[in-house]
């Protein structure tokens, strides 16, 4: 009877998730972030968006921890267990699963937040942002999805660069792309070919323009970006809009 | 010869001195170079002496500012000339302030966090295009805004071959202030509608432009007279199109151009991000509709003027039926005042008498819920067929939205066809009674129906010789000609501006039985009608029935459903002598109205009557004024 008990206890543990009892963090305006700072509250801001991205541009003296790259840098939290974390990210909201949230709520934090909008909502609000290593835009084209096949057609040895997170490539991406998540990008962009046009497509448009320009500033050539990202795509597939 | 060595000993030494000048001054004025911390270009392009800096500098629009009125952080020469200090990014905002607060709610800004010199790279050499800044606008962004999508293609491409009336890019979009629009937000995309829609109207609006580039001038006015451009001006832009829904925004091209959003295979997909199955033939809806014009949409033509001589026809008869009736009823009461009668109504002995049954309490339930329908159709519908006029928008607000206040409408629309449909029960009832058609012309043409009969002719031809002192007033039964139109008004009224209702209210289904250019007429026949209605209750219904000197301010009958006897004999002396002939006068009599009865009557009927009279003020001036 008390072998049975133990192995329900120890089935139980087995199939329930761990954090599965912890609640995502609530959703804060940037005016409320704002006000806690004026009443001299500890904040720490955590863009868990690329590096790059968070080097680009970031909220003044924000930690850069993101999602995937939690384990190398989670000793970066603070000391203090009663800071206030607020955790943003760049052009896409936070998805409460994102680990580093999961860490700091393993680590005992309490007050834990998620910034609503992200730093979308807190540039708009008219709050300052601060550039520690930014990516000069270059220009260049980008391309609609309705040009893709043509383009491709004129440039037959193009690359597709799919920059979103792998599993956001396995469950949908243009046939013949390859996954090189932005997060990793600065590791990984030595492994382009140089020499073959390429085009680098993300989830809504917003971020491929920065890795487009951060890979011509490395020194590739021909890159273009597609417009709207695979939002767009999907949208051209599904109603073929203009 | 010694003058000679003394002579080249002298230049010698001349030389060595402007040498030992040379050699103390030039450091000394590097030095001082190097404390100076304005670094005058020449400064500057002693080191950074390519052509960029020289030639292209000195030509810029920034060509009269030292370098380090941009590179304020260079303070010490010594130290930036060594390499130990590295210049930070320019703060362009320091002069170009009101760009940069703008730029602040850039999409550019907010999104890619774009600066300056991202779009301006060629910072130190740039000067005014003479190409002009439209041009130099389409040039610079279309760096990255491909090209091939966006200046090959309707206005930009225009602009490019020289048309200067063109837009560019930043006419639409705006320069440094490029506003960012949330597509999941509802708030966001009704702004960018609200936005775009009136940048827009900026150049369509103007006539001036429509002649010299050769489009229609009326095109933003056509817009503004359908169901899209009313909601959209009055400021609920949430639910309808606005320009750029319809015409995808960069591809404006002809219709017949494939590439175009006009393009009749691609409006379908235009139209189906906000309807669903719809048919079709539903795209041949006109969003730019011109009722004047007989050779692009005739049935629209006709129906129009139609409506038009239909309101001039009504309104003519009876504004000078009403007018005239109102001379010779006030002429004859000052008459009766001079020679000191006394209304008979007012003495007391009449006051004591019982009263005659005219409405049962069906009727008079029935006549207030038409009341609050037709007052609820009037103030929701009203503020959108007048959407520029002041008080429209108030009212709309009042119903909370443009939204709300069509589902107001809605539900007034039910409750008013209910009615309807009753009132067609009860007059089958009233022809064929427990299913007997045997008399029943005879019902229909007697006196207590309400179709019309030859009398009715006799008292409308005796009525105007009583007007004009002729005759006398012609005796009338239970139901005068005036109430007869009433009564038989709604039912075309009700065809008319219900079945036109009810297409504007589900366009998508009755396209499967119409074509989509049926709504423009649908919504003229809806706002002409609704404006007959309208203005034909608050004017000749109150009159004939509330505001005739004798009944003024209030006839009560139709709330209290009863009235006096000499009340009856004078005005329906027919229906009273009928009664008595009949032996029916006695079962009709009945108490007068109780306390409550007639306070609700007094204060329903008065605040019905004064609301109706405002709306009739309201109405008129929309329609003379805007």
């Amino acid at each position: 009877m008390i072998k049975l008990f133990i192995a329900t206890i120890l089935l139980v543990m087995f199939i329930t998730p761990a954090g599965a009892d912890q609640k995502p963090p609530p959703k804060i305006e940037p005016r409320a972030v704002v006000r806690m700072m004026d009443n001299r509250e500890n904040v720490v801001f955590i863009n868990v968006a690329s590096s790059l991205d968070c080097m680009d541009v970031r909220i003044y003296a924000s930690l850069c921890i993101p999602c995937e790259e939690t384990g190398e840098k989670a000793s970066a939290l603070p000391q203090d267990r009663n800071a206030k974390l607020v955790f943003y990210g760049g052009n896409t909201p936070v998805e409460a699963d994102c680990e580093i949230i999961r860490e700091a709520q393993r680590q005992g934090f309490a007050n834990l937040y998620i910034l609503k909008g992200g730093l979308t909502a807190w540039k708009r609000t008219g709050y300052e942002v601060e550039s520690i290593n930014r990516i000069p835009r270059v220009p260049g084209p980008a391309l609609k999805p309705g040009n893709l096949k043509r383009w491709l057609n004129s440039a037959p040895g193009a690359l597709l660069i799919d920059l979103r997170s792998p599993a956001a490539y396995q469950s949908n991406h243009i046939t013949g792309a390859v996954n090189m998540p932005l997060v990793s990008l600065h590791r990984t962009y030595q492994d382009l070919p140089w020499d073959r046009p390429l085009l680098v497509i993300d989830g809504d448009g917003s971020r491929s323009f920065l890795a487009a320009s951060y890979l011509r500033r490395k020194g590739f050539e021909n890159v273009r970006r597609l417009e709207g990202g695979m939002s767009a795509w999907q949208a051209w597939i599904k109603g073929g809009a203009l | 010869m010694r003058s000679l060595n003394s002579s080249i000993g002298r230049r010698l030494c001349l030389t060595l001195l402007v040498c030992l000048a040379l050699g103390l001054i030039l450091p000394m004025g590097i030095v001082q170079a190097a404390g100076n911390p304005s670094g005058t270009p020449r400064n500057c392009q002693s080191c950074h002496n390519d052509a960029l800096y020289k030639a292209g500098f000195q030509a810029s629009v920034h060509g009269n500012n030292t370098c380090a009125s941009c590179h304020t952080d260079i303070t010490d020469l010594r130290r930036h000339m060594t390499g130990e200090t590295k210049p930070g990014p320019v703060s362009c905002g320091s002069c170009h302030r009101d760009i940069t607060a703008r730029f602040k709610k850039d999409v550019h800004y907010i999104k890619q966090n774009f600066q300056c010199q991202d779009c301006h790279q060629d910072i130190h050499t740039i000067r005014k295009s003479g190409a002009g800044l439209k041009v130099e606008a389409v040039e610079n962004c279309s760096q990255c805004h491909s090209r091939e999508d966006y200046t090959s293609l309707g206005h930009s491409g225009a602009l490019l071959k020289g048309n200067a009336d063109a837009a560019a890019c930043t006419d639409c979009h705006g320069l440094h202030n490029t506003p960012y629009y949330d597509p999941s937000l509802e708030r966001d995309r009704a702004a960018a509608r609200e936005n775009y829609t009136r940048r827009c109207r900026s150049c369509h609006a103007d006539a001036k432009m429509a002649k010299r580039n050769r489009f229609s001038n009326k095109t933003v006015a056509s817009y503004d007279d359908t169901y899209h451009g009313k909601v959209l001006n009055i400021g609920f832009p949430q639910r309808v199109a606005g320009c750029a829904d319809c015409h995808l925004g960069h591809n404006i091209l002809p219709k017949k151009d494939l590439r175009s959003g006009m393009h009749r295979d691609n409006m379908k997909g235009a139209c189906k991000t906000c309807h669903k199955g719809f048919h079709n033939r539903f795209v041949s809806f006109e969003a730019h509709p011109d009722p004047l014009d007989p050779k692009r949409s005739p049935l629209l033509y006709w129906t129009n003027l139609f409506m038009i001589a239909l309101l001039v026809g009504t309104f003519a008869f009876f504004w000078l039926h009403t007018i005239l009736w109102w001379r010779r009823t006030y002429c004859d009461k000052c008459c009766e005042g001079k020679a000191g009668f006394i209304e008979k109504t007012i003495l007391p002995e009449c006051r004591e008498e019982k009263q005659i049954q005219r409405f049962p309490v069906r009727d008079r339930i029935m006549h207030v819920l038409l009341i609050l329908s037709f007052f609820t159709l009037v103030m929701t519908g009203f503020p959108i067929k007048y959407y520029d006029s002041p008080w429209a928008k108030i009212l709309i607000n009042i119903w909370g939205g443009a939204y709300r206040a069509g589902i107001f409408h809605r539900i007034a629309a039910l409750v008013l066809c209910g009615l309807f449909l009753y009132t067609l029960w009860l007059s089958l009832q009233f022809l064929f009674p427990k299913k007997q058609f045997r008399g029943s012309l005879q019902r229909l043409f007697g006196p207590d129906s309400l179709f019309p009969n030859f009398k009715d002719l006799k008292d409308i031809i005796g009525m105007f010789k009583w007007f004009f002192g002729k005759g006398d007033m012609p005796k009338f039964d239970r139901w005068t000609y005036w109430e007869k139109f009433d009564f038989l008004a709604v039912f075309w009224g009700m065809t008319a501006i219900g079945g036109s209702g009810f297409m504007l209210w589900f366009p998508e289904a009755f396209s499967y039985l119409f074509p989509g250019w049926m709504i423009n007429v649908a919504t003229v026949v809806h706002s002409e009608e609704a404006f007959l209605a309208a203005i034909f209750i608050f004017t000749v219904h109150f009159f004939n029935n509330h505001l005739v000197p004798n009944k003024f301010p209030l006839e009560p009958n139709v709330f209290t459903g009863r009235y006096r006897l000499d009340a009856m004999r004078h005005e329906r002396p027919l229906e009273y002598e009928r009664l008595v002939a009949e032996g029916r006068l006695d079962a009709m009599k009945r108490e007068g109205p109780g306390f409550w009865t007639q306070l609700f009557a007094s204060a329903f009927g008065l605040a019905s009557l004064m609301l109706g009279l405002l709306l009739t003020g309201l109405i008129f001036w929309a329609a003379l004024f805007y």
